[in-house]
């Protein structure tokens, strides 16, 4: 659904559920983010999302291992730890038993590895099959990690690469070199917990995690939110291998369209920056990366933690003052 | 609230497919069976992309070029448009629109000449002296008077878009009604003047036809300046 | 092509041509009679071109009054 259009639907929804008769809920009235969070005691808040999606690649495992990776995500986008998860299925009656089998062991290992537990779920009849999770997670409430803090002079970190989503749409119409498939499709199923524990150990400003509405839409996001302006050059992205290929093909997805639409005015790009670079940077990402905003000691100290860990930190913009993005070359 | 999109939407993995995916030959409930025609420029396949979102459009179509051959692609969203255009003219094929009542057809074929530009040969300047055009009637041929309108208005119009452009246009008799405010070939003599090409019309004519206060572009001259810059230009193009 | 702005409506003849540039005129329709771009092949040499934006509208104008035309292509 286009964002505008979602926005739309739900702008009615906003009186119904006053703030101000809520305050144990910390996120998700007046100040939206990636997942709702409730508090339940003096150090305690529960933090409550779900996602989920249509097949995103042909193997039965990866994509429920994806689609649960990308659920929790948001539970790591907030700095909390997974706890529970439930299953979210609709499958067409006549998908093999054995697919389906797969589908959930991919999702499964994923809530265990996350150190949660998988506790049940819910499964509808669907033509077209979905899969995905709905998480509880946990963290301290006065440590939650918001997508409006970021402050100018912070630097900007991307914590996987960016163009999985773009390599899976070409993948989806055989127009994808299976080289670089299996690289992404990795990327996709990692998850952000390390990523997100090293965020709240050296401590950050501001944190989001990268999915539908793709860098900038998610950039975009943080930016007003925070009422800074972030500078991200090009050149330091890094990309899975083939993204750029496939942008210079064309093959973008609707939803790259869609995020251009409703971000486009706010992003300026260096003129020497390509058409199709501009909008690979639109393209949804599936299972993201996060993106963080923290102090330049800071930052060095979370690259340096990261390195130990193996969990990268790519240092790739930063923040001032002024609104919305702008990408240079340099 | 805060409230998610999910993305992707209508694309269905093949191993995953439902009902008829197995065995090959279900294409999923939306999308029609990709086949070929016989269309007027000769067989093309024809890639149905109709209801089907981004990128689907766009893969199909890339998949029917590479089985060789020329394709004709339905759609019926701009966007769909604009993409497939987009990678059929990136990937070297020429894209013709068409505009029909029930949808956007794509015909996208090799370039007649690979390698060369759509449109004619550049032609090669003169190598020295004016050109100069001169234009004594307002239409052009004779036997018609509608059609020579029409012909002179198309001869304007190309003007715009050919080489060499002439150094002078020079304006006679009825011609000098083009130059005339209510021309129909007024912007295009305005463009031409704008990328240098000097317009000038007989004072003796605009006077005959009561045009004087009317010129529109370009200058009033004389018969003098007419008669030297015709008798010294490099070559003379009479209409 | 995919960057111009224009459409042009492919006609039968020179008399369809004059027919419809002051039909689409009445109409509101900016519209401009020029040759045919080379890249296609049509019936009449002449053809009106209109913004893009307008094909609709000048289609519909079109069948309400009855002219046939050949075709509208993007250019």
């Amino acid at each position: 659904m286009a964002p505008e259009a979602l926005a739309h639907v739900l702008r009615p929804l906003h009186d119904l559920f006053r703030a101000d008769q809520f305050p144990a809920l910390l996120v998700g009235l007046e100040v939206s983010d990636d997942a709702a969070v409730y508090r339940v005691s003096g150090d305690v808040a529960v933090i409550q999302t779900l996602d989920f999606f249509t097949p995103v690649v042909d193997d039965p495992y990866d994509y429920g291992a994806i689609a649960a990776a990308n659920a929790m995500s948001d539970v790591y986008a907030m700095g909390g730890e997974v706890a529970l998860a439930l299953n979210i299925c609709g499958f067409p009656p006549s998908l093999p038993a054995e697919t389906i089998a797969e589908i959930l062991r991919g999702g499964a290992e994923r809530v265990l590895e996350a150190g949660g537990v998988l506790a049940g779920g819910h499964t509808v009849d669907d033509e077209e099959p979905k899969y995905g999770l709905s998480v509880m997670g946990l963290v301290h409430p006065d440590r939650i990690l918001i997508k409006g803090g970021a402050r100018p002079g912070d630097l900007l970190a991307l914590t996987k690469p960016l163009g999985a989503g773009l390599i899976a749409t070409a993948a989806k119409g055989d127009a994808a070199d299976p080289a670089h498939l299996l690289p992404a499709v990795a990327s996709m199923k990692r998850l952000n917990r390390e990523a997100a524990r090293l965020a709240q150990q050296v401590g950050v400003h501001a944190c989001t995690d990268i999915t539908g509405f793709a860098l900038l839409g998610h950039g975009c996001e943080m930016a007003e939110k925070s009422g800074v302006r972030l500078r991200l050059h090009l050149d330091r992205l890094p990309f899975l291998e083939g993204a750029i290929r496939y942008a210079d093909e064309w093959l973008f997805p609707a939803g790259t369209c869609r995020n251009a639409a409703c971000f486009g005015s706010q992003v300026g790009f260096a003129a020497e920056i390509s058409e199709e670079l501009r909008q690979l940077l639109f393209t949804p990402e599936t299972s993201g990366g996060l993106l963080v905003a923290a102090p330049p000691e800071r930052m060095d100290r979370l690259a340096a933690a990261g390195r130990g860990a193996g969990q990268p930190f790519w240092v790739v913009g930063e923040v001032t003052a002024g609104e919305g993005i702008e990408v240079v070359r340099e | 609230m805060g409230h998610g999109r999910s993305e992707p939407q209508s694309c269905r993995a093949t191993e995953l497919q439902g009902a008829g995916g197995r065995d090959g030959t279900g294409r999923g409930a939306r999308g029609k069976e990709d086949g070929a025609s016989g269309d007027g420029g000769g067989m093309s396949t024809i890639v149905d992309a109709r209801g089907l979102a981004c990128p689907q459009p766009v893969i199909r179509t890339r998949k029917a070029l590479q089985a060789g051959g020329a394709v004709t692609t339905i759609v019926d969203s701009e966007i769909s448009r604009q993409n497939v255009t987009r990678m059929a003219e990136k990937a070297g094929y020429r894209v013709l629109v068409e505009r029909r009542e029930d949808g956007i057809y794509l015909d996208i074929r090799q370039p007649e000449t690979p390698g060369l530009p759509s449109g004619a040969p550049a032609a090669v300047a003169p190598a020295g002296g004016t050109l100069v055009l001169l234009v004594s009637s307002e239409t052009m041929g004779r036997g018609d008077e509608p059609l020579g309108g029409i012909l002179i208005r198309g001869f304007f119009h190309a003007l715009g878009e050919v080489q060499p452009l002439p150094d002078i246009i020079i304006f006679l008799n009825s011609g000098v009604k083009l130059a005339a405010a209510g021309s129909p070939v007024l912007d295009d003599l305005r463009a031409l003047a704008e990328r240098g090409v000097a317009i000038l019309s007989c004072g003796t004519c605009l006077g005959h036809f009561g045009l004087k206060e009317q010129c529109a572009v370009g200058e009033i001259s004389n018969m003098y300046a007419i008669a030297e810059t015709l008798l010294g230009a490099g070559k003379v193009v009479n209409l | 092509m995919s960057g111009g702005e224009y459409a042009v409506i492919l006609v039968h003849s020179t008399s369809h041509a004059m027919h419809l540039e002051k039909l689409l005129g009445r109409r509101g329709i900016p519209c401009k009679m020029i040759p045919v771009p080379r890249q296609i092949s049509s019936d009449c040499g002449v053809c009106i071109r209109i913004p893009r934006v307008h094909a609709g509208a000048a289609r519909e104008t079109v069948e309400t009054a009855g002219i046939e035309i050949q075709k509208i292509v993007d250019v």
